[in-house]
């Protein structure tokens, strides 16, 4: 080694100079040094390194795992601020692969954007909405390809989202906007829904405690929207509408729709029967939501609507509403068009 | 009887004509142009890139991350450069022209003679992160303005005022703040210790190339010192001896830390960075740069040319 530092500096031989065991002691001297103050300095850079990755200021580093899948990349992020600028690039490279459908590429540029730049909820996002909606959806429309093929890979690519997700809860479990994905797609009614699981992420949502308190309220009342679709749940969802409804902030048109379902369900055990007039003020609001309510559930049919049909029918005798204009007409209506 | 002056050890009057006359050496060399090309390089991110950001909740704050980020790689690119490059060439170019002899047979003490020659090339480098730091400022604070007029004019009518307050609070995390200029400053502090490192190398060594890959080595070293660190304290904590432990410690031990002296990716992710992490790191990069100075002073110091 010093022979080659030697070929390089050009220092004297040992011939032509006496001093020549100087360079050595130099050399000594400085490793010295260097060890003595590595030494000294070793626990107040761990530490530091410590308070730092606890204050999500540096990365932590790749496992051998992470390295081998990012191939050369990793080498490249090893520098400062390159990791999201390479993240950045390879995401308008992905969104060519969403335009061309080429999923498989897409799939694995998403797996390195997020090792790239894991802390950002934007690319656990975008990576998880391709493959769940995008990705199941072509494939599952691909008619060069049997039906058997079809149905399983729509399968699969909703699962691969899924497990995207996971990935991502798990890098960063302090992250409500990444936790909250998962709810989102087990609550996607066109995604192989599961309402059941949805209703646990949101109010496991509704417990971290770094969310808005808003948002915490935003995502009790989901957890009932999602607990009201599943069948089994009936006496859950109105549990919850009812401790929901004590809170005057709740009170919004679906959360009283959902509060009157629940009490007029003939199976659920009701804590304090309120009636049309205290939970929606005035029977023309009353009136109002529950019409919104029961013609959305005609369009999605994921709903029991116990008591809402008859609440609206004898609404609209009430209040009079015009024959033309109700959800229920009494009368048949007179045909507007007479075909010659 | 001539009674000879008697010469200081160090003196700031002649370290600082020594730094002016490397600087405008180097601004000489014309790196300014590199500011020229970082101006292009935000321009045409913002032209051609930061649009492309579309869809999702955080979608806007994507831009501004993107800004920061291209911004901070152009910035370390250049300072990292510059430190190795210019710090490499100080005294085999001082050599090649015989100014190091005409300043040696003055009564220059060598250690002014180096502190001046770095002071230069880091004055050079701070200038010049001053106008991109100043220039991503300008960009950040127009680009988040606009974020937020945009989502107020989407959400101002009839939206959900305590999600409009979030998405401006959120905005305004990634947009203009002081840990913009913090993140600069450590970056500063890396380019200082990178060249007080290539200092000394080139105390030792009169070809230029050997220094510049030398330090491009201990640079890359140093960029993986954390990981030998955590191998040694997990190989402690198991009470294991091997070749490889061992190895690492000695790469703990002799080499410096640059994961350390970094905070742009936390910056980036509109993380804040504490005053007294912020002054734990400043102590660092100055331990780091009085230690290897020293060290090129100790080589230098009667060396013969």
């Amino acid at each position: 080694m010093w022979l080659f530092i030697r070929h390089f500096h050009g220092l004297p031989s040992a011939k032509k100079n006496s001093n020549m065991k100087k360079p050595w002691i130099n050399s000594i001297i400085i490793l010295c040094v260097l060890l003595i103050t590595g030494y000294a300095r070793l626990s107040f850079e761990q530490k530091l390194n410590e308070e730092m990755l606890e204050l999500k200021l540096i990365p932590k580093s790749y496992d051998m795992d992470t390295r081998i899948a990012l191939k050369q990349k990793s080498f490249a992020a090893g520098i400062g601020s390159l990791r999201p600028t390479i993240a950045a690039f390879m995401n308008v490279s992905a969104s060519n692969d969403h335009s061309k459908q080429d999923w498989q590429s897409l799939e694995s540029k998403f797996n390195d954007i997020v090792l790239l730049d894991p802390h950002n909820p934007y690319y656990w996002e975008t990576g998880s909405w391709h493959l769940v909606s995008n990705a199941s959806a072509s494939s599952r429309d691909d008619e060069e390809l049997p039906e058997v093929t079809r149905r399983k890979l729509y399968r699969q690519y909703i699962n691969k989202g899924t497990e995207f997700i996971d990935r991502g809860i798990q890098m960063n479990p302090d992250s409500w906007q990444i936790a909250s994905l998962k709810a989102k797609r087990y609550a996607n009614k066109y995604r192989l829904p599961d309402f059941d699981k949805a209703a646990d992420e949101y109010l496991k949502l509704s417990k971290m405690p770094n969310v808005p308190s808003f948002r915490r309220d935003l995502f009790k009342r989901k957890a009932l929207y999602c607990l009201a679709k599943v069948p089994d749940k009936h006496q859950e969802a109105y549990d919850l509408a009812y401790k929901l409804y004590q809170d005057p902030n709740n009170r919004v048109p679906s959360l009283l729709n959902a509060l009157w379902i629940g009490q007029s369900h003939p199976l659920n055990k009701v804590k304090h029967r309120y009636s049309l007039l205290d939970i929606y003020k005035t029977q023309n609001r009353a009136y109002k939501w529950l019409r919104v309510k029961w013609i959305g559930s005609i369009r999605h049919k994921d709903e029991a609507m116990y008591g809402v049909e008859k609440t609206i029918r004898g609404l609209e005798q009430i209040l009079l509403i015009p024959q033309p204009n109700r959800v229920f007409p009494t009368q048949a209506l007179k045909p507007m068009f007479i075909p010659k | 009887m001539i009674i000879p002056r008697k010469t200081s050890f160090i003196s700031l009057p002649r370290i600082s004509v020594i730094a002016g006359h490397t600087f405008t050496q180097l601004v000489r060399m014309k790196v300014f142009y590199f500011l020229i090309i970082f101006a292009v390089l935000i321009w045409a991110l913002k032209q051609f890139v930061l649009g492309t950001f579309t869809g999702g909740d955080t979608a806007s704050e994507q831009q501004l991350r993107l800004l920061k980020s291209t911004s901070y790689f152009a910035m370390n690119l250049f300072s990292i450069v510059m430190a190795i490059s210019a710090t490499a060439l100080l005294i085999p170019k001082d050599i090649e022209d015989r100014t190091l002899y005409t300043i040696l047979c003055k009564p220059v003490p060598r250690l002014d003679y180096l502190i001046g020659k770095l002071l230069g090339v880091l004055l050079l480098i701070f200038v010049s992160l001053i106008f991109m730091d100043l220039l991503l400022s300008v960009m950040l604070h127009y680009n988040t303005q606009s974020l937020i007029a945009s989502e107020i004019s989407l959400m101002g009518a009839g939206g959900n005022s305590e999600v409009l307050q979030e998405r401006i609070t959120t905005l305004n995390a990634h947009g203009l703040t002081n840990n913009i200029h913090y993140a600069t400053l450590v970056i500063f502090f890396k380019a200082a210790v990178i060249a007080s490192v290539a200092l000394l190398i080139s105390t030792f060594s009169t070809s230029t190339i050997f220094t510049l890959i030398l330090t491009i080595i201990i640079l890359l070293i140093g960029m993986i010192q954390a990981d030998a660190r955590e191998l040694i304290l997990k190989a402690s904590e198991r009470g294991e001896t091997s070749i490889i432990s061992k190895l690492s410690m000695f790469i703990v031990l002799v080499f410096p830390d640059f994961q350390l002296i970094s905070v742009d990716d936390g910056v980036i992710d509109g993380k804040i960075v504490p005053k007294l992490t912020l002054l734990k790191i400043t102590i660092v990069s100055f331990f780091y740069v009085a230690l290897y100075t020293s060290l090129s002073w100790f080589t230098f110091r009667k060396k013969e040319f």
